[in-house]
């Protein structure tokens, strides 16, 4: 059984730690849109967030083994195949993936990838419109003692 | 061979080469880190500019730390949380998140918020007042002109304020309250605190080659345009200016030469993978509370057996840290809060040492969005903002520009448990790394929960929605600013250093950086103090 210390859980031991699968990499691509899909902004797939999680897995300890028990248990969850599955459906099972048991699986799963998700998600300037403008700096904001917008 | 060898280029031994070098003596000023281009090193114009300040040295391998006292389940209501992510520090124990410094030319100048503070006139007193820590053996009439000069090497904005008394008014305008703070401001009201600008190292108006702020609110993460009064653009700029400074970075002081005639005679450091010896006829140690008495204890020799300067057994005794709460909440109505100055307004009514009933020692209360790091898109999504999908990006951009933060910091008094000592582990040249130890008593827990008090009811008081964090050194260690662990004294027994910072024995040692502080303040930033003991004694070291 692999063992996921350093996530606080344990691996099912089911799933190839291949990341370059393409069924693990669609998978993922359907997620990373759950979590951030597109509107006015790109989803997170759009900025390539799937290929950059998995770029960033091999120099993390457990995350590869993470992302690839996570996406099988996404694919068995979505009977079968997530990235096929009808949006309602991938609703539902991700809503069942952050409302499990602390320290399982799916929970992990979940909760790890949000986080990183945003993180990549947010660092892009693609995603900032209706944010901010852009970097702090060179322009900064001589209007922070104004009401935000405020135009005398 | 040059007249001074200053130990450490931050704000203290910036300073001290500074007026060194005015009053005609030749200065070598080494940093054991790099040099910081603020135009090309600082991140905040590109698009990852949300990154931590960009350290060149990772300053966290250079120090060990004590394991930390044990939590108790009664004090839960102090434990750190965020809505999203539950507990940061879910085990038995307080936990280490860091003494946070930069080790380069500048020092922490280069990452903090610029806050250039007083010392409240009572808090040199502090033990008289409150029967609670330690008196300084000067008095605040003979630290004023050196705070006034200070003020104005830097540039400091701010408005006078009455328990401060100043010989002269500060050099420049203060900033306007940015519209968060203002808001904020109804908070304080509600508790009956007045607030004023708080006084800060960043230009309002143009100085030399020197812009004045554009409210870019990143001064934690380097200032790019140099309108923050960083020892490096201050100080250490004009220091050069006079032709008798050297600056030698990445040069490692590693340890101290005695004589036998109490005169420090040598300095080894390691520089580009080279062990070389310097020597100067006098020395000015300046590397922190954490470096500073590692130095000296490393040190030890046949003429200094416990440690050069040690001769109390004082040196790394009576460690001082940072004691903070901050609480974050949503504000109802869209504040821009993400813009303006870190910490721009501040309330002084409850710094004095005996001013809250019930706790000894001093309180400062200020807006915090940018210490805790709430100013940018990924830090909404990670922290602010819970859910996914549709909806929180639908939530991100209502809630975007609406967090409202405030912190309180407080004295931190010495505790026989809170000390810096020499660690078993070993750096890279073989020597011991200094080891933090630190422990809150009863009456710190105390103080903290006062702070966490008074920042939820500000909150409230200004009409923010449900806090959805709070952070707080109840569970995490995690200082900016250490004091104390070579202190001051009249009392060669229970003191390092004499009231002009001079070793009590070493005739050519003197020691200008915060672990000379006989006791830290009510929450004041120390980097004023600091510049100014240093501005002192560097006087006197010329003068002799």
């Amino acid at each position: 059984m692999l063992a996921l210390p350093a996530l606080g859980i344990a691996s099912r031991g089911t799933a190839e730690l291949d990341l370059a699968a393409p069924r693990l990499r669609s998978t993922l691509g359907a997620f990373v849109d759950v979590i951030v899909p597109p509107d006015a902004t790109p989803g997170a797939s759009g900025l390539g967030l799937h290929d950059a999680l998995l770029a960033m897995a091999p120099g993390r300890p457990n995350y590869p083994a993470l992302l690839s028990e996570g996406t099988a248990w996404l694919d068995e969850s979505a009977g079968g195949n997530f990235a096929t599955a009808h949006p309602k459906q991938q609703q539902g099972v991700v809503e069942i993936a952050f409302a499990a048991k602390p320290g399982t699986l799916p929970r992990v799963f979940a909760e790890f990838l949000r986080q990183d998700i945003m993180r990549l998600y947010y660092a892009n300037p693609l995603s900032w419109t209706g944010l901010i403008d852009g970097p702090p700096q060179p322009m900064g904001y001589l209007d922070a003692h104004l009401p935000p917008g405020f135009h005398p | 061979m040059n007249d001074v060898l200053v130990i450490g280029a931050g704000a203290g031994g910036g300073a001290a080469a500074y007026a060194l070098c005015r009053a005609g003596l030749t200065v070598t000023l080494l940093d054991a880190g790099p040099t910081y281009d603020p135009a090309i090193d600082y991140r905040l114009d590109e698009p990852d500019w949300e990154s931590p300040f960009p350290a060149k040295v990772p300053s966290e391998i250079f120090y060990t730390m004590a394991q930390l006292q044990e939590l108790s389940s009664e004090h839960d209501d102090l434990r750190s949380w965020n809505h999203i992510t539950g507990r940061w520090n879910p085990g038995p124990r307080r936990l280490s998140s860091g003494y946070h410094h930069v080790r380069g030319v500048g020092g922490s100048t280069l990452h903090y918020t610029g806050e250039a503070h007083r010392l409240h006139p009572r808090a040199l007193r502090v033990a008289s007042l409150t029967g609670s820590g330690t008196d300084w053996p000067i008095d605040y009439e003979a630290l004023e002109p050196f705070y006034a000069e200070a003020e104005r090497i830097v540039g400091v904005a701010g408005i006078a304020e009455p328990s401060r008394p100043r010989s002269a008014p500060y050099p420049q305008p203060p900033h306007p309250p940015g519209y968060a703070s203002q808001a904020l401001r109804r908070g304080f009201d509600r508790l009956g605190l007045s607030t004023s600008p708080n006084s800060l190292a960043i230009l309002s108006e143009a100085r030399g080659t020197r812009p004045p702020c554009n409210g870019c609110n990143g001064c934690l993460r380097g200032c790019p345009i140099g309108d923050k009064g960083s020892a490096d653009v201050t100080f250490i700029r004009q220091a050069l200016a006079t032709g008798r400074c050297t600056i030698r970075p990445d040069c490692e002081a590693l340890l101290l030469e005695t004589g036998t005639d109490d005169r420090i005679t040598g300095l080894v450091v390691a520089e580009g993978g080279v062990r070389r010896r310097l020597t100067a006829p006098y020395i000015v140690l300046a590397a922190g509370a954490v470096q500073t008495p590692r130095l000296l204890l490393n040190s030890a020799g046949p003429a200094a057996p416990e440690g050069v300067a040690n001769e109390s057994g004082e040196v790394g005794r009576n460690f001082m840290e940072t004691l903070v709460w901050t609480s974050s909440a949503l504000h109802p109505d869209n504040l821009g809060s993400h813009r303006g100055r870190p910490v721009d307004m501040i309330t002084w009514d409850l710094n004095a040492p005996d001013a809250v009933p019930g706790h000894a020692g001093g309180f400062r209360f200020g807006p915090a969005q940018a210490e805790s790091d709430l100013v940018g898109p990924i830090a909404y999504a990670t922290r602010v903002v819970a859910g996914w999908g549709a909806d929180h990006k639908r939530r991100m951009r209502e809630s975007f520009g609406r967090v409202l933060s405030v912190a309180g910091l407080c004295e931190s008094f010495p505790h026989p448990g809170s000390r810096v000592d020499l660690a078993e582990e070993l750096d890279a040249h073989g020597l011991p790394k200094p080891r933090i130890h630190s422990h809150l008593d009863d009456a710190a827990i105390e103080r903290i929960r006062f702070m966490a008090r008074t920042c939820r009811s500000i909150l409230e008081g200004a009409g923010a929605g449900a806090i959805f964090e709070e952070l707080g050194t109840y569970d995490l260690f995690s200082s900016t600013h250490v004091f104390g662990t070579c202190r001051m004294g009249a009392d060669p027994a229970a003191s390092v250093v004499d009231p002009w910072c001079r070793s009590h024995r070493w005739r050519n040692l003197s020691i200008l950086d915060a672990s000379v502080f006989p006791s830290s303040g009510g929450g004041e930033s120390p980097a004023l103090t600091i510049q100014a003991l240093a501005l002192r004694a560097a006087r006197r070291i010329a003068a002799r």
